[in-house]
């Protein structure tokens, strides 16, 4: 069955129910998927999966209902289109939100639902065991590879209502690398992840050495003392720390009170060197979108310019509720999700000054290079994070020791207030939800626990 | 109207199976999966959404040697299984011949029966259950900004067949509410969450006092207004039943758990009667306590679910064994094997996990702390199997100064090395009691309960704002 068969039979169903053609969209979504993991040198875990499913918004008497299922057949589409009636009548919420009809823009639906994966799978395995062979001869002290992975994934994305039929496909592949090493009773345990959009764009071996890199630059590693430190987020913590707090840059959250930003659009909320962007189709990270999961055309946009906030990310919901053009960020987990909001590609704008430059504006500098526990250590709500760190310690500008062991605690709201200098190295990190970029950002005072 | 899938036949199922492992494989299994899922959401006072979701699909998987190959897919009518057990075939080569034997499907019994199913509760008293929630939060202060309620209920109905002849069929009900409070005074937000759960029906709501626990979350956000940002240093610390289980969870439970064990990527592998722990800690894994949001009449790969004692004064009893890991490791499997759905390979997880009930007192624990921090309510965690550096949130902590509980502190983190934690745990009170949460790692997300009595740690490194 084709989706625009779907479609029709859903489309046949609702007018059975009441439901006119213009009140309801169909969103589809599907993904293919290869990975492998190596052992010892041997392919230890192969799976291909294949899986996707459709969902149904509607709008019945004003509310909106959602369902969803991943048969598509005659009698799911008459039990979608009946859950999602009876999933409206339940709610309670009238506030406008609207099914987009679009601005003309139609894709090519002829392949969505054939999604093929072209994958060499004996180059892959090669591929993977070559970098896990990599990691244990570049250093004798790595015991083993304990974890290595290697994924390729296609996913299709397509939104369908009476005015608007679109569709686009995402290509991704990844490994990732993690050396144990034991030195004396010491075992030390890091990684490395890289992602490109083919497997063959990727290098392997690269990647082992960095993860090899990553894990015995700890060796050695201790506590700081407790105490204020000037903290130098590297861009990977950054990038997850910017991850963590997005939310509250959603319009979703101020309306429901959970963002401190509900009023502040045009205050400053950073410090002056603060901009931060959403583009939906920067050239420098693996996620390109161009409409948003109400099928809106998206857009590049400012969040934070020189500190001062400039817009909410907005879906159509949201932007009728705060009297505003929708910003395109409309977004849906997954299927099953409702829509919510998230960004596309997410930044802050790199800065001038070198790294090592950088390091050396103060005395005393704790560079954070990895951290632990985001999901439980930052609340989103309060601002507040408290989370397990490793990094190096500078002194005037100079690498005196690694550190392991430590947290380092603070507020995101008063962060983006104490950041004192942005360097010049802007990275871009792992497409998912979001795809986040940060350049290091150094902070004027971080609490530390440590010894 | 309901939504009728029926599962693949044994017949199919069968050749299916001896298709896959014609490729000389030492074991074949499918996973069929049927499930309905819902979630009713309340924002701003009123219902916001309610989603209804139907997964359906196969996970075929094939295993040689310690090789494990696994395909699946949400098509699962006979010619598409046969193009999976045809790529299984070609996949995993060995040298064994088995033949499949004809399989009987057999409905297990049901320890975890569910009177209210989700599908015959109606909607209208899920609604009203939330309405409590809301209007029960927002009576314990004006401070109140935010009541976000939600009600999570999952009817997954699975069949499994493997290439020994074994086909069960076994349904499996839960249903959570759980209540996020928002205070805010202007400048700052706050929040208190609770988030109860079991494997039963709407039943486990008609005798919950949920009023209770809106006022529980509710306080909680209020109190942590006037918080002062935790002190960082290195403290005794006394962690509360409960939730607070997840300190065995992170820095011990996952480091227990074959996967990690097996490759020897824990820090506790190789380590079966020896002492891991202080002589306080006994330590289990149970799968089979009836109603326990971590149960389940079958694990994932067929297995009844088993009561294991992983640590026993102290002493390292046993691991949680997956199907495939013991081989590896020279044991039995323990009914561990888990998975999210069937998109995913099983592999051995936590169930229902705790620490034991020990003698000490409340008063006994508190009192012994000079200087240190009363954590109430924990948050989430993770840990590093192979180092066994764990790290996870306070969410509602006092300081304890000369044994008296004092005043709120906010933002705390606790981080450390399971191998020291375990030995650190010096006092063990015998309040038990267990809290519900979802556990992600390899296999997905799944359901488990953490549990404890209230424990004193006679040292560990506490993170916070205040330097």
């Amino acid at each position: 069955m084709t989706l625009t068969t779907y479609f029709d039979l859903v489309k046949e169903h609702l007018g059975i129910l009441g439901v006119a053609e213009s009140d309801f969209e169909l969103y589809y979504q599907k993904a293919s998927e290869i990975s492998a993991q190596s052992y010892q040198l041997e392919i230890d875990q192969f799976s291909q999966s294949v899986a996707g499913g459709i969902s149904l918004r509607v709008l019945y008497e004003g509310k909106t209902g959602y369902a969803s299922t991943q048969l598509l057949s005659e009698q799911s589409a008459i039990w979608l289109a009946e859950t999602a009636v009876q999933s409206a009548a339940v709610t309670e919420n009238t506030e406008i939100d609207p099914i987009w009809q679009g601005d003309g823009q139609t894709s090519d639906l002829s392949d969505v639902l054939d999604l093929q994966l072209d994958v060499d799978t004996d180059r892959l395995f090669k591929y993977l065991i070559d970098g896990e062979e990599m990691c244990t001869a570049c250093d004798d002290r790595i015991s083993a590879v304990s974890d290595s992975a290697a994924a390729e994934e296609v996913s299709v994305r397509a939104i369908l209502s009476s005015g608007k039929q679109l569709a686009d496909k995402n290509h991704l592949a990844m490994c990732y690398y993690s050396p144990i090493c034991k030195v004396g009773d010491e075992v030390y345990n890091e990684y490395h992840i890289e992602y490109q959009n083919s497997i063959d764009q990727i290098d392997f071996e690269g990647c082992a050495v960095k993860s090899v890199n990553a894990t015995t630059d700890y060796i050695g590693s201790t506590p700081v003392p407790s105490g204020s430190y000037a903290v130098a987020l590297s861009p990977k913590v950054a990038r997850s720390l910017l991850s963590c707090f997005a939310g509250i840059f959603s319009g979703l959250s101020a309306s429901r009170g959970i963002s401190l930003l509900k009023d502040k659009v045009g205050e400053k909320i950073a410090a002056d060197i603060v901009t931060l962007m959403d583009a939906p189709s920067h050239k420098d990270s693996l996620m390109q979108r161009s409409f948003d999961d109400q099928g809106v055309t998206t857009y590049e946009k400012c969040v934070i310019e020189n500190g001062v906030l400039t817009t909410l990310l907005h879906n159509l919901k949201t932007a009728a509720e705060f009297g505003v053009q929708t910003t395109a960020n409309a977004y849906k987990g997954g299927y099953t999700s409702p829509l919510g909001i998230a960004p596309q590609n997410f930044y802050f704008e790199a800065g001038s000054c070198p790294l090592s430059e950088l390091l050396a504006q103060r005395e005393c500098v704790l560079q954070i290079c990895d951290t632990k526990g985001l999901h439980a250590g930052a609340n989103a709500a309060t601002g507040d994070f408290s989370l397990e760190c490793k990094g190096f310690l500078y002194q005037n500008g100079q690498k005196v020791q690694p550190v392991s062991g430590i947290t380092v605690a603070g507020n995101f709201y008063t962060l983006l207030k104490d950041i004192v200098c942005i360097a010049d190295d802007l990275e871009f990190g792992s497409p998912g939800s979001s795809c986040m970029g940060s350049p290091t950002l150094l902070i004027e005072k971080l609490a530390v626990a440590g010894k | 109207m309901s939504l009728m899938i029926c599962p693949p036949s044994e017949q199919v199922l069968q050749k299916v199976l001896q298709t896959a492992i014609d490729g000389g494989a030492d074991f074949a299994e499918v996973f069929f999966e049927s499930t309905v899922s819902g979630t009713l959401a309340l924002s701003k006072q009123k219902i916001e959404t309610a989603l209804q979701n139907h997964i359906c699909g196969v996970g075929l998987r094939v295993v040689c040697g310690f090789k494990t190959t696994y395909f699946s897919s949400c098509e699962f009518d006979e010619a598409s299984l046969m193009t999976l057990a045809n790529r299984a075939k070609t996949a995993c080569k060995g040298d064994k011949k088995v033949t499949v034997p004809p399989l009987n499907a057999i409905t297990v019994p049901n320890l975890h029966p569910a009177v209210l199913p989700p599908d015959l509760y109606p909607a209208e008293k899920k609604a009203a259950l939330l309405h409590r929630a809301d209007m029960a939060a927002r009576s314990v202060s004006e401070k109140i900004v935010q009541v976000n309620a939600g009600l999570a209920e999952k009817t997954q109905f699975v069949r499994i067949a493997n290439s020994t002849g074994l086909c069960v069929d076994d349904t499996r009900i839960r249903v959570r509410f759980n209540v996020n409070v928002t205070a805010s005074d202007g400048t700052q937000n706050q929040t208190g969450h609770e988030a109860p759960g079991a494997s039963c029906g709407y039943e486990l709501f008609e005798n919950m006092d949920i009023e209770a626990l809106a006022r529980s979350a509710a306080t909680t956000a209020v109190t942590m207004l006037s918080a002062m940002p935790c002190p960082a240093g290195v403290f005794p610390v006394a962690i509360e039943n409960g939730f607070g289980g997840v300190i065995f969870h992170e820095a011990c439970g996952h480091s227990l758990e074959s996967e990690a064990v097996a490759k020897g990527n824990s820090e506790f592998a190789g380590k079966i009667g020896t002492q891991i722990a202080s002589e306080k800690v006994t330590a289990i894994d149970d799968g089979t306590i009836a109603g326990a949001w971590g149960s389940t009449n079958i694990d994932d790969a067929g297995a009844p679910t088993q009561r294991n004692v992983l640590i026993e004064h102290g002493i390292l009893k046993s691991y949680m064994v997956g199907d495939t890991d013991a081989g590896r490791l020279g044991c039995s499997p323990t009914g561990s094997t888990r998975r999210e759905s069937y998109l995913y390979a099983p592999v051995s997880r936590m169930r229902n996990t705790y620490i034991a009930p020990g003698t000490d007192s409340f008063d006994d624990i508190i009192g012994s702390i000079d200087h240190g921090l009363y954590c109430k309510q924990m948050g989430g965690g993770s840990v590093n199997p192979v180092t066994g550096e764990f790290n996870f949130a306070v969410s509602e902590g006092y300081l304890v100064k000369n044994g008296v509980i004092c005043e709120p502190v906010r933002g705390a983190s606790l981080i450390g090395k399971g191998s020291k934690v375990l030995f650190d745990i010096d006092m063990v009170s015998d309040n038990l009691a267990f809290g519900q949460g979802m556990c992600d790692a390899a296999s997905g997300s799944v359901p488990t309960n953490v549990g404890q009595p209230l424990i004193r740690l006679k040292e560990i490194v506490v993170g916070g704002a205040k330097s």
